[in-house]
This record gives C-alpha cells, structure tokens and sequence, in this order.
C-alpha cells in the first residue's frame, strides 16, 4: 500500500496485529467493524478496478467501499491487510454437483456411493469454499441431500458456499443403464421422470414445496408440450429459475417459450457452430448461457498435463477408499466414455463462446464440477481461464463469476458485488487475475457473509472442524 | 540497466552465478550447505528436462551428492532404502531456472541517482538479499551483467558453488557509478582491465557502447577474452553498436534493441543469427511499467516489505509511488507496443533467444522477474517448451557449462525445481515455486 498517512501506528491503534491478517473464528464481533485495507478491488461491476481499497463490513454486510485516500476507518475496526491482493467478491459457480468428486464412471459411482452422499457432498463443499466460490447453484442432486447440504451451510455447522438447488432434475425418461426398461414409476434419486402434464405439474410442486431454488429440466424434445408446458406454470406461479439442457435449435426455441432462465451446457453439440437463430433467441428472450467449457476441455487439459490428478489436495481431501477409486477411474482418460463425443469438437468451444458473446446473450460462468476429472477445487477459474482464452475481456469474466449468477439467482441486490449495502462475501487472491486469471488459484483469504471462513486456502478451524 | 547516457562508454563487466543464499541469510538450507551423503529422490511428478522432449509422468530423479544419479520413472526405478523423497506427485519437476541477466546490486529503486550514493555502501547488505530472492523463485543460476567487482567476488564466496560477477568497464564514468562501469582509455588500458577482472575471476566480459570503443580496444578485450575462455556479452541498443559488438565476437546482446522503431534492421537480425549471437532479449524490464500500470497492486507485494529492511523497504516504494514519473521508463514506454514483433523478427530470423530479466532495475523485482519475461515471450508466440529450454538448456550451454547444468540428465550437477501446475499451458504456474535444490541441497 501507498504511503497512507495513517501509517502503521493506526492499525495498532485498532489493537490488531497487521502483517498476517488473522481472524480468530468466533472473535469477529456481530456488529463490529472489519476494514479490509489496501487491496486491488474488482467490485464486480466491470467498471475500473480500485487501488488501494478499503472495504468496510459492519456484521454481515459491506457498509462502505472506498478508496484509503477517502475513508474513513474507523478506530476500533478489525482490519484484514490486503495490501499486495487482489480483492474482489465471492465467485458463483452456476452449476456444480457436489454429490460428485470427478469420478470417471456414473455406471460404478452412484451404485457404490449414493448412500455416501452426505459423507461427499460436504467436502465439495468445502472445496468449491476454499476455491473462492461463496455461491453455488447445485443443478442435480438427490432432493433430500441438497437441501440438507443447503440447511448445514446456512446454520453454519459445515463449510460451504451458499447453495442454489434444484434437487432431482426433471426429464422424460430414465437412462436405460439405470432401469432395463422405462418405467416411470422408478425414480431415480437425482433425476425424476415425468409422465403426462399432470405428473410433470406434481413433481414441480413437490420440488417447490420442499423448497428448491430452480428448477432443472432435461430432454425437452422428449417431453411433450404440455409436460413443458406445466412445468413452466408452476415454476412460474413459484418464482423459480428453469434451467434447461437445450442441444438443439429446437430445444432452444423450447427453452425460450418455457422461459427458462438459463441454458446449461451451451457448447455440448459437435456443431462447429450455432445456428443464428440460436443466438438471437436466447439474446432477445434473455436467457443466459452457462457455457462449462472445462467439462469436457477438462480432458484436455488432463491429456496435456495428466499430473494433475496426482494434485494432492484430492488425495487429501477425500476418504481413502473413495480416492483410491476415483484415482483408479481416470488413470486412462482416453478410455473414459464420457469424452467419447466432447473431445472430437472441443475445438469449436472458442469460436461458439465468441458468437453467444458478440451476439449478445449473458454468459455466466458455471463448470458441472464433480464430473469425471473436473474437480470442485480447479474447476471454476479454470472455465474462467478458457473464457479469457477464447476471447473474452477479463474484468468482464470476473463479471460472469460474480454479478451475472446473484442476477440469475434472483439475488442480485444482495450478492455479486462489492457495493455497500450487499452481504460480505469477498475473496482476496494473489496476482492480478485481469492479467493471469490462474491467480484465482491462489486464493489467500474468503470472507462469507462478513466471516472469515478461507484463510491461506484453507478453510478456518482446519479440516477437523469441518 | 540503462547505459550512461552522460558518457561514451565502452564496458565490460562480468559474471555468471548460480545462486545461494549467503550465511546469515534467513533462508539457509535445510540441512548443511555441503552436498546431501544420501540420496535425494523426486518422487512422482512430471518431468520437464530440459531437452525438449516430452514430458515425463510419474517420473523419478535420483540424487547422490551434488549430482544427479539417475532419472527414470517410479515403474522402472527402484528407490533406495533410507533416500530423503520429496513427493512431486501432481506437480512439474523442472531444471532450475537461468537468468542470463540480473543485477543483485539493485532491488527494484527508481531513481538510481538516489540509489547508488545511499546504498553504494550497502551492497553487501542488499545482494544477498537479491541472490535469496532469486533463488526462491526458483533461479539457480544467473548471470550479474554489472557489480562491484570486490563485493561481487565476496558475494561469491558467500554463495556455495558460485561462479562470478564483475563490474563493468565504460570509457569514462560518473562520480556514483565508477565501481561497476570501468572505462578504457586506449588498447594496453582495454587489455589491462580486462586481464584485471580475468584475473579477479569473473565469468564473462561484459561490454556496452563498443561502437564508441576503437577498433584496437575492441580487439584488446576481444583477445583477453577469448585467451581466457570468457564470453562477452554486450549491449546493442543500435545497429552500429550491435554490429561493432558482434565483430569482437560477443556470444550475447543483451536487451531487446531499444531504438524507437518499430522493427529491427534486417542487417541486425541476419548478423546475430549468421555468427550466432543469442539475443538475451529482457523485455520484462521495460514491460514491468505496462504491468504496473495495470495492476499497481504489485508494489505493495509483501515479499517486498519482508525481503528489505525498513527504511531500505520505505525508500525503494517511495522512489515508485509514481511509476508514470520514472524518467527511467521515459523512453522505454514508447518501444513497449513493438516489443512482440521484434521478438517476432529475431524468432522467425533464426536467433538465439535467452531469458534474462534485467531484474534489479526499477520495478523489476528478483522475486518475480524471470517467469514474468518467460510469460512474456510465450504471448508474443514463442512455443512454451522453447521458453523453457531459454531459461535452461540454452544459457548453461552458453556459459560452457551445457554438460554439467541446465538440463535433468544423470551426471549434471542437481539444480531441480518443483512447480506447482503446467508451465506448459500457463507460465504463471513458475509463481509457485514449492521446492528448490541446488547442486543436491535443498533449498526450499
């Protein structure tokens, strides 16, 4: 930091020690003042960064966002040295699984680990926190699950993001390899079939009344106009975001006239690129697109650089015998059936996230994480990475990661941004991400509703207390 | 650095140093600084050798000494029972890095009017920590192209294993800076001087201005040189300066060339490529005011205010507190947007080219400069595995010292880093540098 003029006699005026910002969990005073001091601030908004920035958090919200020059901090605040960070709010991952840890094959893991749910679903968890990611909109997961993961978060007795789910997602018929003949009575915990409008108006009802945050809806060529049809009354009539798989022209033109708010997985169709009607229905109806390029450039990434599943943080992290399967499940990339389709047209991803961007539809970020080989704790600034690789300005990345999934949440006045007024979720990273986004990798502090809950990538209070 | 502009100068000055921290330094090795007895193992990781080769997974380097023993992979390599293994499982194991071009003496000050008579006194103070910066960023060995010659011949035997540095000689000199700019005056002064820093034991000759310089001093330092095995590396800022330098047959022109055009000369390019002369090209040290520029965050870097004592600390960020007012970048701004295609035209022209930093000059700091200027190279085109063979293979070979540095092979001297993630794909991963062996001590 420049020169400031308060120097460091003020900071022990504040009876904090300075050099190593180090929050105490349980010692932040409920209503005290936390002054995050001196960084680089990418508020969120696109608009110019801020150097030598102060931050002030008053309990659980940001009270005021200036620059040392100009603020006034005051006497007994705590205060959290950002001098050397690049400071900027809590990234939104818009569509993650944590009930999936980058297994290479569903046909083995949800057999053998579906009733370990709630053992996995908490260390995604706590490694998309420790990845800077404080809101997460989890797009498939047993109903159950994902709203006990969102209740542990939001009481506080696990670390994680603040989550967005959709439980089960919506689709007309189950995948043969789970039920050798359709039946829609079987329900499979994370997907739930429909049979007829008046099943597809039920089970949206249910999944409204027990709570969900969107709504997911798959095969929507499958699924007749009615089924659409109800689904989008009720979620309406609930104010809940549809998000959609939507591969085709057809699809899409589905998609808009449900209004989903939405469409996963944009680059999913070996089509070297979109038709331009494609494009101009999602820009005129805005429907965003949460592109997740890593799910399948993650094979890539992992043929050039194999190592990294040898990251030791997976080793860490999860159980033993779960890692040991994991590990054994991806040792050969090139055999994984999942990539079987995504490999061959990875290289169309650039030039199709440039025409959803010059056409004007709202790209938000969001990576599937948990799919095989992309992991919780890498996937989100790496899916920012190939955003800027392909073309698009950083700062507005930062914004896709930040201010566009709160607006697509519906939460956009109280997260994704530093602006006074919004709930504290703020990270501060080392390195200049406009530059090299890879500095998000080194996430040096996270702050979750004005709490210190990531300190030195790790999550406060040790794994033990998670 | 910037050559005088008050002075004809012609130059010299010398030095290759692998580099170590010193005694009293806070980071001294883990463990005693004389080579490991037992065997070091670098277990699992991918390794980049040097040699521009594919990758190796899974791989295994074995360390006996001060040497590299044996590399293979943890499939067909047995590890010795009671070895010290360093798990580089999920991480890239790489030759340390070469900077062909630092300069310890500085710390990244502004104003070297300011800096030299304040701390002219200090550099054995300041250098080591300027060696322990680079060396924990993961550069083990570094050409200082201008120092004291008596405080670059203490820091030597301050730094185990340590080849040299020297000052640089120039015509005449101004009252701040005569210890590392000795001028010539005539041919037997060229040939004396230049015999004096031989003698003293620097690494290489370094020369700025040698079109100022006659044609018989030129030939005087050439010959001593030569005599002694001692490359030359030399500035060649225009193309006269640039041919007069590679007449007297410098091995290195040291700094991307720095005329106000938007392109080289083509006789420049052709005359490096032809006598293969090595373009050490040192774009970060203009670049670092673009980069700052965009991120004055980067100031404010905590190693920065760690690294130096307080007032040494107040001092260097004040003279920077306003980057737009350095004359030193003055003209430098104005080359910066040509950078990568005069990177372009010595690439495609066939040269040489070596990572060299430059660091130590205003705003360019040790503990990040050299994976800055390999970055740099990779956006403007050059193929990353190229970029490293630049900071590896290619400055060892120069130095005569391609069979015992520069490469993971068995029989080279141990000078190993681990990184964290694929420099391949993203250079930034150098920023994170985990472990650092040199000569078979560890580091880091």
């Amino acid at each position: 930091m420049k020169r400031r003029s308060w120097g460091p006699t003020a900071v022990i005026v504040g009876g904090i020690a300075l050099a190593t910002a180090s929050p105490v969990p349980g010692q932040e005073p409920a209503g005290g003042t936390v002054a995050i001091v001196g960084g680089f601030l990418l508020d969120g908004t696109d608009g110019p960064p801020v150097d030598d920035a102060v931050v002030l958090v008053r309990g659980e919200r940001i009270v005021s966002v200036g620059s040392l020059n100009g603020t006034q901090i005051p006497a007994d605040a705590r205060i959290i040295e950002a001098d050397g960070y690049t400071v900027l709010p809590g990234l939104g991952d818009t569509h993650v699984h944590t009930m999936i840890v980058g297994h290479g094959v569903y046909d083995e893991y949800f057999p053998a680990y579906e009733s370990r749910f709630r053992e996995i679903m908490p260390i995604s968890a706590r490694q998309l926190l420790e990845a800077g990611v404080t809101s997460a909109r989890d797009l498939g997961a047993p109903l159950v699950d994902a709203l006990w993961l969102r209740a542990e978060i939001e009481a506080g007795r696990l670390p994680g993001p603040r989550m967005f789910v959709s439980g089960p997602f919506l689709q007309k018929s189950l995948p043969p390899a789970r039920g050798t003949s359709y039946d829609s009575s079987i329900q499979d915990s994370f997907r739930w079939a429909v049979d007829g409008p008046e099943d597809a108006r039920r089970k949206t009802r249910e999944l409204v009344s027990a709570g969900v945050d969107v709504i997911k809806v798959i095969q929507l060529a499958q699924l007749s106009a009615d089924e659409r049809q109800a689904i989008a009354e009720e979620a309406r009539r609930a104010a809940k975001p549809i998000a959609v798989h939507a591969n085709t022209l057809e699809e899409v033109r589905q998609a808009a006239d449900m209004g989903a708010a939405s469409i996963e997985h944009v680059g999913a169709r070996p089509e070297p690129r979109y038709p331009d009607e494609t494009i101009r229905l999602m820009a005129e109806h805005g429907i965003r697109a949460s592109f997740t390029s890593i799910v399948q450039r993650v094979y890539d990434i992992t043929t050039e650089f194999p190592e990294r599943v040898d990251d030791p943080r997976l080793r860490s992290d999860l159980p033993a015998d779960l890692y040991a399967d994991v590990i054994s499940s991806i040792r050969r990339p090139s055999r994984l059936n999942y990539f079987s389709g995504a490999k061959t047209h990875n290289r169309h991803h650039d030039a199709k996230i440039r025409q959803l961007y010059e056409g004007g539809v709202q790209i938000v970020v969001g990576t599937d994480s948990g799919t095989p080989m992309n992991f919780h704790y890498e996937s989100t600034w790496q899916e920012m990475d190939l955003l800027v690789r392909a073309g698009i300005p950083p700062l507005e990345v930062i914004g896709m990661a930040t201010r566009h999934p709160a607006l697509l949440n519906g939460v956009g006045d109280q997260l994704g941004t530093i602006e006074p007024g919004k709930l504290a979720d703020v990270i501060m990273v080392r390195g200049n991400p406009l530059r090299h986004m890879s500095a998000l990798a080194d996430v040096v502090l996270v702050m979750k509703g004005g709490q210190v809950v990531v300190q030195d990538g790790e999550v406060v209070g040790g794994r033990e207390a998670s | 650095m910037r050559a005088s502009s008050l002075v004809p100068a012609l130059a010299i000055a010398a030095c290759v140093v692998p580099e170590v921290a010193g005694q009293g330094l806070r980071s001294s090795p883990q463990g005693a600084a004389t080579p490991r007895a037992a065997t070091l193992a670098i277990v699992g990781g991918t390794l980049i050798d040097g040699n521009e080769g594919p990758p190796v997974q899974n791989a295994v380097v074995l360390v006996t000494g001060d040497r590299i023993t044996h590399v293979g992979t943890i499939h067909d390599t047995e590890i010795p029972a009671g070895a010290e293994v360093i798990d580089a499982d999920g991480r890239t194991v790489m030759p340390g890095l070469h900077d062909a071009h630092v300069h310890v003496m500085l710390v990244g000050h502004g104003e070297y009017d300011e800096y030299f008579p304040r701390y002219g006194d200090r550099l054995r103070e300041l250098m080591p920590i300027a060696t322990r910066e680079l060396l924990m960023a993961g550069v083990t060995s570094a050409r200082d192209l201008g120092a004291p010659l008596d405080d670059i011949l203490w820091l030597k035997n301050e730094i185990e294993e340590g080849r040299l540095p020297g000052p640089f000689l120039q015509k005449t000199t101004g009252p701040t800076q005569a210890l590392f700019r000795w001028t010539v005056d005539g041919e037997e002064d060229a040939r004396a001087k230049t015999r004096q820093l031989i003698e003293a034991g620097v690494d290489l000759i370094k020369v700025i201005q040698a079109d100022r310089l006659t044609p018989a001093e030129r030939r005087a330092i050439s010959e001593e040189a030569r005599r002694a095995g001692l490359h030359i590396a030399a500035h060649g800022y225009d193309a006269e300066e640039l041919r007069a330098a590679v007449e007297m047959g410098a091995a290195t022109i040291e700094h991307v060339n720095a005329r106000p055009l938007p392109f080289y000369d083509e006789e420049s390019v052709r005359l490096m490529a032809a006598n293969g002369v090595a373009s050490c090209f040192t774009s970060v040290v203009s670049r670092i005011y673009n980069i700052t520029m965009e991120y004055p965050e980067r100031l404010d870097d905590p190693r920065l205010r760690e690294d130096l004592p307080p007032a040494v600390y107040e001092d260097v960020r004040g003279s920077i507190e306003h980057p737009e007012r350095l004359g030193y970048f003055d003209q430098k701004k104005a080359i910066n947007p040509w950078h990568a295609q005069k990177f372009r035209q010595l690439w495609d022209g066939g040269v040489t080219i070596l990572v060299g930093t430059d660091s130590g000059t205003p705003m360019n700091f040790h503990y990040e400069s050299t994976w800055q200027e390999m970055d740099l190279l990779v956006r403007y085109g050059m193929p990353p595995l190229k970029v490293i063979s630049a900071a590896t293979r290619l400055p060892a070979r120069l130095y005569g010292l391609g069979d015992e540095l520069g490469t993971v092979e068995p029989g080279r001297l141990a000078d190993i880093i681990v990184v964290d993630g694929n420099p391949l794909r993203d250079m930034s991963a150098l920023r994170n540098v985990v472990h650092v062996i040199k000569g078979g001590v560890r580091y880091k």
